[in-house]
């Protein structure tokens, strides 16, 4: 019964003050170490050696933050999913530009940039085949070769006809 | 000096009939063990200001908080008894060992944004009851167990003593009364204990105020015991080979040995609390205090008792309704002190320095709940632990360097445990020097080894007082290898 009392105190204390600790939640970003305060380290690496990091850094450091607290993989996702949908700029418009430029494909024989000549077809499908192609040609260029490097996208194989 | 004489001769009649309980039966449960965790034990176990991995959860779980990493830990002990025991100046030389999981245990430290807040569960050895006794020597005095076995009858009716010992074994007269055997017998016997108490740790700790931690741990105790005490007098001299030891028994003359076995059971469970803080200054050092809540120990104690006589090639064997007499089975709770300690370590490049001071009162230790025992007898030993036992600091000390290249640690500590005896001289108190050293690789994976080398002064007496003593010289050893792994 001292027992119970003795903790009853302990946790009633503790309630009382507010505690100092802040855990992570899913709603906030990963508490990586630019975001954490850390107590200070009783083990120097200077003196400590290996032990220090044994110690002294989170286990969360050394894993990958979860994906959906990382801007950059989400600008990937975007970029599957316009490429899936061949290219076109009907959904996510702007990502397209910051795409090109920030990933601007080398040359290649087999795919010019500027070459593929449009289709004479005169049947609503080639049409539409050159509709696409065209929307490509202004935006997005060879990039649909990467994309069928990636993910063997359908949406690429219309351009290289 | 007086009264402590009549208060032993009290608890031994009582211990002689039926094997009462008795003040060594609650200190084996309140005196602390040698812990868990190869680094604590190589720093002499000053490990409440550091405490910061999994075996913190047995020395301070305040100290969990400082885990920042995921950590898995098992540790195996090998530990040897060794006891020099004198009777009547006759030197024998015993031994035992056991070998154990020594701990198991996981700390998981949640993410945060700032503090910290661990969790961890462990299964502790935190005390191994491995002993051995042996002695031989001649009583050249006119007393003995089967004297002293008749004068422990109780005169409770004319008939007591067609249920004592030595009339059901021809070793007195048709009366019960021991007339014919006077002493100047050879005494020897051997006593082997083995056991443990266990324990299923769940911890936390947080960090309430920058660089202040505070934790519980809650342990599930479990544990048994086993004691074997083989007794033997034996007329060795030939002192007895003409007298009929049971006048009017022809049978009796050539009386050659007296034996008694006596074995005791435990089976133990309980729980407990412990709760601590800690506290780290700057880069500097680090301060600890706890506070072990009482521990409530239930025991279910079964006691066998078997004796026999031998005259020749004569054997005779303690009637088996008269063996069920003695033996029984009772249950019974040991209630141990409040412990308080504080500690301190101070790390200087790679040099750490620990120490601690424990506070145990003794005199708190409480028996109750008994059943199948009087609750007077309980009530007159709880009385005897208060005017026989005391209050004392245990001390800790330890040293840890770090050779930082080469990832190795090496370390030192000494423990001295005063006995909880009043006015047991020092040498009476368990005195241990430890050392030993870690490796680690990759990072993530410890290695560390202790051993700790213990030695202490204690006596026992086989009956009365001071009349066939035994004195022990006692040493013990202990190696502890720990592993774990930080994820």
């Amino acid at each position: 019964m001292k027992a119970l009392k003795l903790l009853a105190f302990g946790i009633t204390m503790i309630a009382v003050q507010g505690c100092y600790t802040v855990l992570w939640t899913p709603d906030v970003a990963f508490p990586t170490k630019e975001l954490r305060e850390d107590s200070d380290s009783f083990y120097e690496e200077i003196y400590y050696g290996e032990y220090s990091p044994y110690y002294e850094i989170p286990w969360w450091y050394t894993i990958p933050p979860p994906p959906s607290f990382v801007t950059p993989v989400r600008v990937r996702d975007t970029q599957e999913t316009l490429l899936r949908s061949g290219g076109t700029t009907d959904r996510g418009t702007p990502e397209i530009p910051i795409l090109l430029d920030t990933n601007p494909p080398p040359p290649s024989r087999d795919q010019p940039p500027s070459t593929n000549p449009p289709t004479t077809d005169g049947d609503n499908s080639s049409t539409k085949t050159e509709s696409t192609t065209k929307e490509r040609e202004k935006g997005n260029s060879s990039n649909s070769r990467d994309t069928r490097n990636n993910d063997g996208s359908r949406s690429s194989d219309t351009p290289r006809r | 000096m007086k009264v402590l004489k009549v208060l032993l001769l009290t608890i031994f009649i009582f211990s002689v009939v039926s094997q009462a309980q008795t003040i060594s039966d609650a200190l084996r449960v309140s005196e602390s063990g040698l812990g868990v965790g190869a680094r604590a034990l190589g720093m002499g176990n000053a490990y409440n200001g550091i405490s910061d991995d999994a075996s913190a959860m047995y020395f301070n779980p305040a100290g969990l908080g400082l885990i920042k990493r995921i950590e898995v830990a098992g540790g195996l002990d090998y530990f040897n008894f060794n006891n020099n025991a004198a009777l009547y100046n006759n030197k024998t030389d015993y031994s035992s060992s056991a070998t154990n999981f020594n701990q198991i245990g996981f700390v998981f430290p949640f993410p945060t944004l700032q503090g910290s807040l661990v969790f961890g569960m462990a299964y502790n050895k935190s005390k191994d009851l491995t002993s051995a006794l042996k002695f031989n020597g001649f009583n050249f005095g006119s007393h003995s167990m089967i004297q002293y076995l008749e004068e422990a009858k109780t005169p409770i009716d004319d008939q007591s003593y067609k249920n004592s010992v030595p009339y059901n074994l021809f070793l007195s007269d048709d009366n019960g009364n021991v007339s014919t055997i006077n002493g100047n017998l050879n005494q020897s016997g051997t006593t082997l204990q083995e056991g443990g108490l266990d324990s299923w740790t769940f911890s936390g700790s947080m960090e309430v105020s920058k660089n202040l931690y505070v934790g519980a741990s809650l342990n599930v105790n479990s544990g048994t015991f086993n004691s074997n005490r083989e007794y033997y007098e034996d007329d060795s001299k030939g002192n007895y080979d003409t007298t009929e030891t049971a006048p009017g028994n022809s049978f009796t003359k050539n009386f050659t040995t007296f034996y008694r076995n006596d074995i005791l059971d435990w089976e133990i469970s309980g729980w407990d609390l412990k709760i601590g803080t800690l506290y780290q200054l700057s880069k500097l050092a680090r301060f600890g205090a706890t506070i072990q809540l009482p521990k409530t120990y239930t025991i279910k104690e079964t006691y066998t008792f078997d004796a026999r006589s031998e005259f020749g090639s004569n054997i005779v064997d303690l009637p088996s309704d008269l063996k069920d007499y003695f033996s029984d089975k009772v249950e019974y709770d040991i209630t141990t002190p409040f412990v308080f300690t504080g500690a301190a370590s101070v790390t200087v490049k790679g040099l750490i320095f620990s120490g601690e001071a424990t506070l145990t009162d003794y005199t708190q230790t409480q028996f109750s709940n008994p059943k199948g025992i009087s609750t007077s007898y309980f009530a007159s030993l709880n009385k005897d632990m208060k005017e026989l036992l005391r209050a004392v600091a245990a001390i800790n000390i330890g040293l840890e360097y770090t050779i930082p290249r080469v990832g190795v640690r090496v370390r030192g500590g000494f423990i001295s445990q005063p006995s909880p005896y009043k006015g047991d001289p020092s040498d009476f108190g368990r005195k241990y020097l430890t050392g030993g050293i870690g490796f680690l690789a990759d990072e993530t994976f410890a290695v560390d080894v202790a051993y700790a080398h213990g030695w202490w002064k204690t006596y026992g007496d086989n009956y009365g007082t001071n009349l066939s003593r035994v004195y022990q010289d006692i040493t013990t050893d202990k190696m502890l290898v720990t592993f774990s792994y930080r994820f």
